[in-house]
């Protein structure tokens, strides 16, 4: 215990002690005063009357009594009959001699006690209040501790992922590859089935030059190479650099793309990133329509984020697929979209590049194909 | 791996006796992980609001616990309880349950307040601003439309930082786009200031945007 408390304790019992001591002395008192004046009352009612000593006697020290009640009232009568009503201070001097200060002292005392009481009562509801606001205080920094921890085990956890998965996605390809050439080495085809197996190879390198290239993005990501600075951009400007990336591509397969005019604003974005994030939209959608359909880009300021639609007549995506086309390296499990190109990286990253900037992207169902609806906030946090 | 903020340990709630004993959460096992967010999916009638209402210790359990921070909070004194409650979780509702008396400033710094605490008013506006509702704090509850409201009660549920935000049908009174719009502040925010965000849905589009969605069926809780 600290002095503090020992001091407190201290001062409690003295305090009781006190009190107690005093009561008792106040009852000796009392007692040796009532004691005194019944003696006097003897006395004077003797000198009064010498010849009645044997009956005051007896009467005062209980041996010769009438009723109670009758003596009482006959008292009483008396007193009446001379005079001396209600005072009842002058009645008896042990009264009056104790009675006041008493009371007025036994008043204080109690009063002090029970506000010692109260106070003690209120700061011990205080301590537990505050005791409790600690432990919680303690709780919330040892999360956080285990929160970080938690946080550089993920880290790590996703770099060994990231690892296996662009190894496994580089094999494939490689493997292909390095088929084709073996096949053209060999003098057991004809000229221009070994020409064919050379151009299958080319197309091969091709690939993995795409996949080369998503896989880099999507390591540089997640390695936080990939810094996304919001600066003051037109979004008209970003969605038209977007479109014009994919332009060529869907015309070379019927495929149209149109965009209706819209409020401009300035936003907070990275540009860069973002017109990647809707060319990797889009680059989706044209891939997986047939020709001659139409995508259409729709965009409208709501109230604290601009919605954009972009809505193709493609194959659609189930729904049981519509989180998982936003996982790294997903790639449908439709036999259209097995045989597409892709690395199945780019829905991912877009999902990644939109978020880091408050906004999101999900997909419904289209009137026949996908609908994209991506979030774009005013204000970015 | 992001450890568990919100767990429950065997929790029932049952209504009702005897034969015509409704178990609306049986036997449920179940954690939520700090920052991130949890979409929690079932048809109507599953469980799923009194599961949020025992997450937010706004109910007691027939049995089981419920571990806020590691915390039982069903085993703190009264008082306690609601200091902590206020403290750790902001709630949306798809009613908005704003004060029809008080105006949006008002709304949205009650919670603050009711804890004794001081408003940070630079941070209140920012918030109430980026939301979309900053030309309307002195209006009355009544006179906005329901996205708006939707919109005060997540101020409302944000201005005072709490470490969770549990949301039951945040967007059910609204229409798709402005649905969208709330989903996408919701996400924003949390992830901005670093909270667990529990929402119960039943659109599979919003489980979509979640970072792990959970199913419960007929009172217990399965991992998707």
């Amino acid at each position: 215990m600290d002095k503090r408390s020992v001091k407190r304790v201290v001062l409690f019992w003295g305090l009781l002690f006190f009190v107690m001591a005093g009561g008792a002395m106040a009852m000796l008192a009392w007692a040796e005063t009532v004691r005194t004046q019944e003696e006097e009352m003897l006395g004077q009612l003797i000198l009064m009357e010498p010849k009645t000593e044997g009956e005051y006697v007896s009467v005062l020290r209980g041996k010769q009594r009438a009723g109670k009640e009758y003596a009482i009232n006959t008292g009483r009568r008396a007193d009446e009959k001379y005079g001396y009503v209600g005072n009842y201070a002058a009645a008896s001097p042990a009264v009056d001699a104790f009675l006041t200060p008493l009371l007025f002292v036994t008043a204080f005392l109690g009063l002090l006690l029970g506000a010692l009481l109260l106070f003690q009562k209120k700061r011990q509801a205080e301590m537990e209040l505050e005791l409790f606001d600690l432990q919680d205080k303690l709780t919330q920094a040892r999360e956080e501790n285990q929160a970080l921890r938690g946080r550089m085990e993920e880290e790590e956890a996703k770099t060994k992922a990231l690892v296996t998965d662009v190894s496994h996605q580089l094999k494939t390809p490689l493997s292909s590859l390095k088929m084709c050439y073996e096949i053209a080495d060999t003098s057991s085809f004809t000229l221009q089935e070994q020409r064919a197996f050379l151009a299958q190879g080319l197309c091969e390198v091709n690939k993995l030059e795409n996949l080369i290239h998503s896989l880099v993005q999507a390591s540089r990501l997640e390695a936080g190479m990939i810094q996304i600075h919001q600066e003051p951009t037109s979004l008209k400007k970003i969605l038209k650099g977007a479109v014009n990336s994919v332009y060529m591509k869907a015309y070379d397969r019927g495929i149209s793309i149109s965009l209706d005019d819209f409020e401009d604003k300035n936003l907070s974005l990275d540009a860069r990133w973002t017109q990647e994030a809707l060319v990797n939209v889009l680059d989706n959608a044209v891939k997986y329509s047939e020709k001659d359909t139409a995508i259409e880009i729709r965009v409208r300021p709501m109230i604290s984020h601009y919605l954009l639609e972009i809505e193709d007549e493609g194959v659609g995506i189930a729904p049981q697929e519509a989180n998982r086309i936003f996982q790294r390296f997903y790639r449908g499990s439709s036999s259209k979209a097995m045989k597409a190109e892709g690395t199945g990286v780019g829905l991912y990253l877009a999902r990644r590049i939109l978020e880091a900037q408050g906004g999101t992207i999900c997909v419904k169902k289209g009137k026949v194909g996908s609908l994209f609806q991506i979030t774009v906030p005013f204000h970015c946090f | 791996m992001s450890e568990k903020i919100l767990e429950t340990e065997d929790l029932c709630k049952y209504y009702g006796t005897g034969e015509n004993v409704v178990k609306a959460i049986d036997h449920t096992d179940m954690h939520i992980q700090r920052g991130k967010f949890t979409a929690i999916v079932g048809r109507s009638g599953s469980g799923k609001s009194t599961l949020l209402h025992m997450l937010g210790a706004l109910d007691r359990p027939d049995s089981g616990r419920v571990l806020i921070e590691g915390k039982d909070v069903f085993s703190l004194k009264d008082e306690q309880l609601a200091v902590f409650r206020r403290r750790k979780i902001g709630f949306v509702f798809q009613n908005f349950n704003l004060i029809p008396s008080l105006n949006v400033w008002e709304n949205i710094v009650l919670p603050i307040g009711l804890d004794k605490r001081k408003v940070n008013r630079g941070f209140v506006l920012d918030l109430a601003e980026r939301i979309g509702i900053g030309d309307k704090l002195d209006s009355l509850p009544n006179t906005l439309s329901g996205g708006q409201q939707q919109r005060v009660a997540i101020a409302r549920a944000l201005a005072a930082k709490p470490a969770i935000i549990l949301a039951d049908e945040p967007t059910g009174s609204l229409d798709s786009s402005t649905e969208l719009e709330v989903i996408s502040l919701l996400k924003a925010c949390v992830s901005e200031f670093g909270q667990t965000l529990v929402m119960i849905t039943h659109d599979e589009t919003i489980s979509q945007m979640a970072d792990r969605a959970l199913v419960i069926a007929d009172g217990r809780v399965v991992s998707k």
